[in-house]
């Protein structure tokens, strides 16, 4: 005999799921599906703002005839690339710094977390500061310590740009990559670190051989969150040098944004199209890293 | 029972032109521009003088936060302010139907015939109409402080024009004394470095040239404009701009040039006057420097020696889609009066698109007025500014002539033949 079937509380899930799913439609999804309906179409202000539908013509005109997408494309995996080769490794250094318990390990950690509570307009108008060719920080120290030869406009050229600002996002996530990284360590069970000391492992030797394995999918996710992060890089490029000089820190999203509004048109269909164009990029980049980057065995502890 | 029915009647009166009060909004540019502000809150005293019961609110933003805000409001169809700051930094408000049409409901007769010509286009659908009030014009010039031209031994002839060579010769001494020639900054502003390649420009080529090479119709590598711009390289080279031009404001620029005196010569539009006499404190220029004004060098065989660029900048409108238009077009047209014209000249010495009445206008700025008239004895004005020249140029050409003329040439990051190279394909791919 069949059991009855549980009724479902339809009333409940809908009061529960409800706004959810309808802040997320209206936010997420009609945004989403309005960008892809705009790529296939131009905006002729010519003719009363009428939207003409133009098939994959913009996609066409982005991938063979499109110079600035391509430095921008180039600019941002650049950045995607870069960032966290850099980051994760920095920020591991921090964390296992504090986990070493070194003097004032307190301080630091509030010091170096800091950085991570700024909005990007705040970072990027001290980071001027500091990159100011007359008086800015950096430029001081290089000329204080006899090295004023190689002080600069650190912004002014597309060889210094670029890297100055992935130093900035360095700066500014270092602390949050860190603190995640330090909960993960305090989560490796000490019986493993003990067994290693028992065996005679050295210091480094239970960090690089027990404690970085037992991190690695922290270590990937925050890879990948980083990676994909930097591939969307806009607000700090748009307060530090809005992708000059020579487009040499236009980013993707700083590229779209001047396609929709500094150009004057109002279309939205080109940008849509890079959109989307980049929408599919990061989606398989992605895709690809968690791929190559996660162990099918997972490491259990 | 007589005092109960007054207090009645005197409380439903008040509570009647309550209902009927409307408060306006109204954004304005100029936020650290305190002389201007003067004019402008005295504008809105007379409209509510003669309005009663309707007030006004201005808020006052810096010009490009506030086009992101109202491009964002005006695409959402609400949040948008009633009156509006405008200028042609932001020419597809009129195309989108966002500017409502004044042509009919300002006292033209008020406005100079250029100012109401200059905003007279083609709206939404192709529609002509006039879509703002020119409050403000100004000229493409060539300010110098005449101290440092006095150390550098420097006289200039009556014409206030050096010839090409004699002004290289120029740009070397600032150079040589350590000072940049030019006080330009160009991190907040795309055309902040474009004041002197285009007076060139027009210089050599003419109003007529310099206007089809701005649309596209004249190459880039045209002679002229190759030498034009191998001419400007030379400048570069001989340390024409500050290292900082690429980090430095338009506003630091001002303080560059007047108050650490670190440039020999600004070129800048004519409402210099308007951020540089204020007092200091508010970022205006200190009461002893010595602000003078000279003409753009003569470029070889030039056919425009003599024209200069003039346009109208910061002006007024309306929303179209304010519930109160009526009022706000009141509000505009309380602008258009020669009073408010005398008023404006007299507070912050820059020209403006209001008809004046010169012998009322009592300015402690008489002795600039001179100078830019002396100065500017014999120009042809030419219908354009540096800030416009985005309206000649198809947007992909502008967005290069940004790169390539803003940032690229003037930082020594390419040379001359690079920047027309992008120039000219820029115009090819006709974007």
């Amino acid at each position: 005999m069949r059991r009855p079937r549980a009724r479902r509380p339809w009333g409940a899930i809908a009061i529960f799921l409800g706004p959810t799913v309808v802040l997320y439609a209206a936010f997420t999804i009609y945004p989403v599906l309005v960008t892809f309906y705009n790529s296939l179409h131009t905006l002729r202000m010519d003719l009363g703002m009428l939207y003409e539908y133009v098939g994959l013509e913009h996609f066409r005109e982005i991938l063979t005839s499109d110079d600035v997408f391509w430095k921008a494309a180039r600019n941002s995996l650049v950045w995607a690339v870069v960032a966290p080769i850099v980051d994760i490794p920095l920020a591991l250094l921090l964390a296992l710094t504090l986990h070493a318990r070194v003097p004032f390990a307190r301080v630091f950690r509030t010091v170096w977390f800091t950085p991570v509570l700024m909005s990007y307009p705040v970072v990027g108008v001290i980071w001027l500061w500091v990159y100011n060719y007359d008086w800015g920080i950096a430029n001081l120290v290089l000329r204080a310590v006899g090295l004023g030869a190689y002080a600069q406009a650190w912004l002014a050229s597309p060889l210094t740009a670029l890297p100055a600002l992935i130093l900035v996002t360095t700066w500014m996530f270092a602390g949050f990559n860190m603190v995640v990284l330090l909960a993960a360590i305090h989560a490796i069970p000490t019986d493993y670190l003990e067994a290693a000391s028992i065996d005679g492992a050295r210091a480094w030797q239970r960090t690089w051989r027990i404690m970085v394995p037992l991190l690695r999918p922290t270590i990937v996710n925050l890879v990948i969150l980083d990676f994909i992060g930097k591939m969307k890089q806009f607000a700090l490029v748009w307060v530090m040098t809005r992708g000059g000089p020579m487009w040499g820190t236009e980013t993707v999203a700083t590229y779209v944004v001047k396609r929709a509004f500094e150009w004057k048109t109002l279309d939205l269909g080109y940008p849509s199209a890079i959109a989307v164009i980049w929408f599919v990029i990061i989606f398989g980049l992605s895709l690809g890293l968690t791929r190559v980057l996660q162990r099918r065995e997972a490491l259990e502890f | 029972m007589k005092r109960i029915a007054l207090l009645t009647a005197c409380l439903w009166l008040g509570a009647a032109a309550v209902a009927g009060a409307t408060e306006l909004q109204w954004w304005s540019h100029w936020a650290i521009e305190d002389n201007k502000k003067v004019v402008l809150f005295e504008a809105k005293r007379r409209f509510e003088a003669k309005n009663p019961g309707h007030t006004v609110t201005i808020t006052f933003y810096e010009k490009k936060n506030m086009f992101t805000t109202l491009r964002a409001a005006f695409t959402a169809g609400s949040g948008f302010p009633d009156v509006l700051y405008y200028d042609i930094d932001a020419p597809e408000f009129m195309q989108a139907g966002w500017m409502a049409d004044l042509s009919t409901a300002v006292r033209w007769e008020n406005i100079e015939p250029y100012g109401k010509a200059f905003w007279t286009r083609p709206g939404p659908g192709g529609k002509t109409g006039v879509w703002a009030l020119p409050l403000e014009a100004a000229s493409d010039e060539l300010y110098y402080n005449r101290k440092i031209f006095r150390q550098l031994g420097v006289t200039l002839p009556a014409s206030g024009a050096l010839t090409q060579e004699q002004f290289k010769d120029l740009v070397g001494k600032c150079a040589k004394a350590g000072y940049a020639a030019f006080a330009t900054g160009a991190a907040d502003r795309d055309w902040a470095a474009h004041y002197m390649p285009n007076a060139m420009l027009l210089d050599k080529l003419g109003s007529e040239d310099a206007l089809r090479l701005f649309k596209g119709e004249l190459s880039w590598k045209d002679p002229r404009v190759v030498e034009v711009f191998h001419y400007y390289k030379e400048l570069i080279d001989l340390g024409a701009y500050a290292r900082t031009l690429s980090s430095m404001t338009l506003a630091e620029a001002h303080r560059y040039f007047h108050t650490e005196q670190k440039a020999c010569m600004f070129p800048v539009g004519s409402w210099y006057a308007g951020r540089a006499f204020v007092p200091q404190d508010k970022g205006g220029q200190p009461k002893d420097f010595e602000l003078a004004m000279m003409n753009f060098p003569l470029m070889k065989d030039g056919k425009g020696h003599n024209q200069k660029f003039l346009g109208v900048a910061g002006s007024l409108g309306a929303a179209a889609k304010s519930p109160n238009l009526a009022l706000a077009v009141k509000v505009v047209d309380a602008f258009a009066d020669v009073e408010i014209g005398n008023l404006w000249m007299a507070k912050t010495g820059v020209q403006t698109g209001i008809k004046t009445d010169v012998a009322k206008i009592d300015s402690p700025f008489k002795w600039y007025f001179d100078e830019y008239a002396r100065v500017n004895k014999a120009t042809k004005w030419v219908d354009l500014t540096a800030q416009q020249v985005r309206l000649q140029m198809k947007p992909g050409v502008w967005d290069t002539y940004v790169a390539a003329v803003n940032q690229g040439l003037p930082n020594k990051l390419i040379g001359a033949d690079e920047a027309l190279a992008k120039l000219e394909d820029a115009r090819l791919k006709g974007k």
